[in-house]
């Protein structure tokens, strides 16, 4: 074969492609993703399952708060880190169930033959996990103002909750998807997740003055959970000002820039149809 | 979470009457006589959450310049049960004064926000860092502390939380069985 | 014939040690509606994966529409595939899923609908185009994976399987859209299935795998004509005989005989290649006179129709696992 192997396009061959420049891939994704989740009951259905639980955590910090056994602005930050932790719960199990899910339902490869390019695929999942949290915190927001009224913090809280929970919600869809795009099955990549997450929330519960204070601080500020819970507290609870205590913040935003930016580099390689770290 | 007890703004109390006590029996002088600290405001009533600052004059009545000072701020409960933590009241608490010519002043601004109701004493204790003088005081305390009282502003009942407690849940729970529903009917 | 529009040089995929397809080189073009055959792990489908970028080959060229691999979106933009066993989404309509992969392919909003519309009729969609994928029939999910292989009006369509499942009227109506497809988009249209009369219905050409490698490629009538002179024929006599039958046809030449485990009255004839040569029917006269000659009634004489299917297991059957 001595002609060369490739030759270029005609213009003929172009001809069908009407280009939407409008949309980009994973816009398009993005919004039809969206669509499953909210046209069919399964974004309602976890939606629903975290207002039961906000209602319970608001029911008992309202009777507590008569007792007097906690202050109004620590009820409200109670709520909050429920609602940040679940809503990123959430955030991950849909994002784990993104390519694995896709591999095991048999449309992902589908979705490889359209000339959306692996990083758009990518995008456009986070987006669509993204959605569920803005969902959640778009829910909290009637709890909040209930629990916070009369001690101006509902807009200062509301705000918070919205800007921790997007951080931690984007760094760990991110990390969902990349557990997702290497796991064999769909089973695997949520049990990983959930191990995960359960690893990160664990030390959160854990009394601090009992352990070493210096090793726990370096473990609170490693974790990105516990460290935006922790100063989620610190504002909320203590008044502290939102800069007196950023550092707490910079687990969260290296776990974005890591974790999405593996995501952009290893996604051409990493989704495809075959799940696993190696092979074709 | 840490609340220092009440005792702590009395031991305080207890070790700054101590040191002047201390720093009368002492002949050396540290450049600490004729410093007054006086808050702009007596008495505040306030409510849980309220964000207020006070600003602290000190002045150098004396002869002599004085020395480097950390000005310091604390909260006492002047109420048995109530607990206060000063943290949570303040982010800053500690700010250093440069040494005051005879009849300077400088004055200091401090934010505060009330956590918890009750009745407090909110004053400013200046400790000498120089050279000579860190570590042996004498201390100076505000003349007058702010009084303040902190009303709990009861906005927060169970009853008062039950039409949001069941009405997001019943609101979704709606929306999901008709979308249940629609999903139904439409296979 | 129009251009060639897939072009494959030594195409190479291993999974590990296993060769899913080894050294294939072949063309097809435009117009020309290529069978893939071959049996089970044949390499049929990783063939078809490989021609649409979905994997990277270990080794080997190709170009699908005149584009390399090294442009894959320029290559999907271009191909229409029906994957095999592909899932669909249970909770989107089929209009719905139409419209997503028609912008997905990057068509504006209003063209995705035109096509999406259009592509429903054409595969007789349409009267169910609002209900959900999850209450469509097996048969309907495969017309309507091949109306989304189509959204992008495709100038190479691989269809992998696409009668799989389906009863014969089913078969007859996705064969039908086929035959369409070349004839009127002029596409390139590559099918790989296990039914090979619908090759030889709608095929004009077969590439014919084997443990990823190429068996045998070219025209419908090149390949039967290739295996044409391996004939066999299968011979009914009374079953006393059977014995007496044998030891007359041991004496022709070029033939060999067994009996079938399963009918002991029938005798299965095939010339052995040295009888191949000659192309005609002589052995086969040769075994009949013999048996006549020797007094024994024939109860039936049948010579198997030379057809494609013949080929196919003619060339594989030693291989088959
Ligand atoms: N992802 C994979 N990992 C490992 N081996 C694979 C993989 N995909 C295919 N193979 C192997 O490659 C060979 C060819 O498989 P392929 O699916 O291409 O066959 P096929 O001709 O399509 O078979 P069928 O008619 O059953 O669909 C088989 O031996 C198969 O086991
Ligand atoms: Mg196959």
């Amino acid at each position: 074969m001595t002609r060369s192997f490739t030759q270029p396009v005609t213009a003929s061959e172009s001809a069908n492609t009407a280009i939407d420049l409008k949309s980009p891939g994973w816009r398009v994704v993005a919004v039809q993703e969206c669509r499953d989740l909210w046209v069919s009951a399964r974004g309602l259905l976890l939606v629903f399952v975290y207002s039961v639980l906000l209602s319970a955590i608001t029911y008992l910090a309202a009777t507590n708060q008569i007792l007097n056994f906690l202050e109004q602005r620590e009820a409200v930050n109670l709520t909050l880190q429920v609602s940040v932790a679940i809503g990123v719960l959430v955030v991950l199990v849909v994002s784990a169930d993104a390519i694995s899910g896709e591999r095991e339902r048999g449309t992902l490869e589908s979705l490889l033959l359209t000339p959306v390019s692996r990083r758009g695929i990518a995008a456009g999942k986070v987006a669509a996990a993204m959605s569920l949290w803005f969902a959640a915190w778009l829910v909290s927001v009637p709890y909040v103002w209930i629990l916070g009224r009369g001690v101006r913090i509902v807009g200062e809280a509301l705000l918070l909750s919205l800007l921790v929970g997007t951080l931690l919600g984007l760094g760990l869809s991110a990390v969902g998807i990349l557990i997702s795009a290497a796991s064999t099955s769909n089973k695997v990549s949520l049990s990983a997740s959930l191990f995960l997450l359960l690893a990160l929330f664990a030390p959160s519960q854990l009394p601090t003055a009992t352990t070493h204070a210096g090793f726990s601080e370096v473990l609170l500020r490693l974790n990105p959970i516990a460290s935006v819970l922790h100063y989620m507290s610190a504002v909320l609870a203590r008044g502290h000002g939102w800069t007196a205590d950023w550092s707490y913040l910079v687990s969260a935003l290296a776990l974005v820039v890591l974790a999405g930016g593996a995501l952009i580099v290893t996604a051409p390689r990493t989704i495809r149809l075959a799940g696993g770290v190696s092979g074709g | 979470m840490t609340r220092l007890p009440l005792l702590t703004g009395l031991i305080l109390g207890f070790a700054v009457s101590a040191a002047l006590s201390a720093s009368a029996a002492v002949a050396a002088p540290p450049l600490s006589d004729g410093i007054d600290i006086v808050l702009d405001q007596k008495r505040l009533d306030i409510v849980v959450g309220d964000k207020f600052g006070v600003r602290s004059e000190i002045t150098n009545r004396g002869t002599v310049p004085s020395d480097r000072f950390v000005a310091h701020l604390n909260i006492a409960s002047l109420e048995r049960d109530v607990y206060v933590d000063p943290e949570d009241w303040s982010t800053s608490r500690s700010a250093v004064v440069a040494p005051l010519n005879a009849g300077g002043s400088t004055s200091l601004t401090w934010d505060l926000q009330s956590v918890n109701a009750g009745s407090f004493d909110v004053y400013v204790v200046l400790l000498p860092v120089g050279p000579s003088s860190a570590g042996s005081g004498p201390v100076v305390v505000s003349s007058t502390p702010l009084h303040v009282t902190v009303a709990g502003r009861r906005t927060l009942t169970a009853g008062g939380s039950l039409p949001v407690v069941l009405a997001v849940p019943a609101v979704l729970g709606f929306g999901l069985a008709a979308t249940r529903w629609r999903i139904r009917r439409a296979a | 014939m129009g251009p060639i529009t897939i072009e494959a040089h030594r195409l190479t995929k291993r999974f590990g040690t296993r060769m899913a397809a080894e050294d294939l080189s072949f063309t097809a073009r435009q117009g020309e509606v290529m069978g893939l055959l071959g049996p089970n792990g044949a390499g049929k489908t990783t063939t078809i994966r490989l021609l649409t970028t979905v994997l990277k080959p270990t080794s080997g060229q190709f170009a699908v529409a005149g584009i390399g691999p090294n442009r894959p979106n320029e290559i999907r933009r271009r191909v229409g595939v029906l994957p095999e066993s592909a899932g669909y989404p249970q909770h989107q309509t089929g209009r719905d899923f139409l419209r997503y992969h028609a912008r997905l392919f990057g068509l504006p909003r209003s063209d995705a609908e035109r096509v999406a519309e259009r592509l429903l009729v054409d595969v007789g969609l349409s009267d169910r185009a609002t209900s959900q994928i999850s209450t469509y029939s097996r048969g309907m999910r495969q017309r309507l994976g091949i109306a989304r292989a189509l959204v992008n009006d495709p100038l190479v369509v691989l269809l992998d399987e696409p009668t799989l499942g389906l009863d014969p009227a089913g078969q007859r109506q996705v064969l039908g859209i086929l035959r369409d497809i070349a004839q009127r988009r002029g596409a390139t249209v590559v099918l790989s299935t296990h039914t090979l009369p619908e090759v030889e219905q709608v095929c004009t050409s077969v590439l014919i795998l084997d443990k990823g490698r190429v068996v045998i490629s070219g025209s419908v009538a090149e390949v039967t004509r290739v295996v044409a002179s391996q004939m066999s024929g299968s011979l009914r006599v009374p079953i006393e005989l059977i014995g007496k039958a044998r030891r007359a046809l041991a004496g022709v030449p070029g033939l060999s005989v067994e009996v079938l485990d399963e009918r002991a009255d029938l005798l299965r004839i095939s010339l052995t290649a040295a009888a191949h040569q000659d192309h005609s029917n002589s052995g086969m006269n040769a075994a009949l006179g013999a048996v006549l000659g020797a007094d024994i009634p024939v109860l039936s004489f049948e010579v198997d129709g030379v057809r494609l299917a013949d080929a196919f297991l003619a060339i594989t059957r030693k291989d088959v696992t």
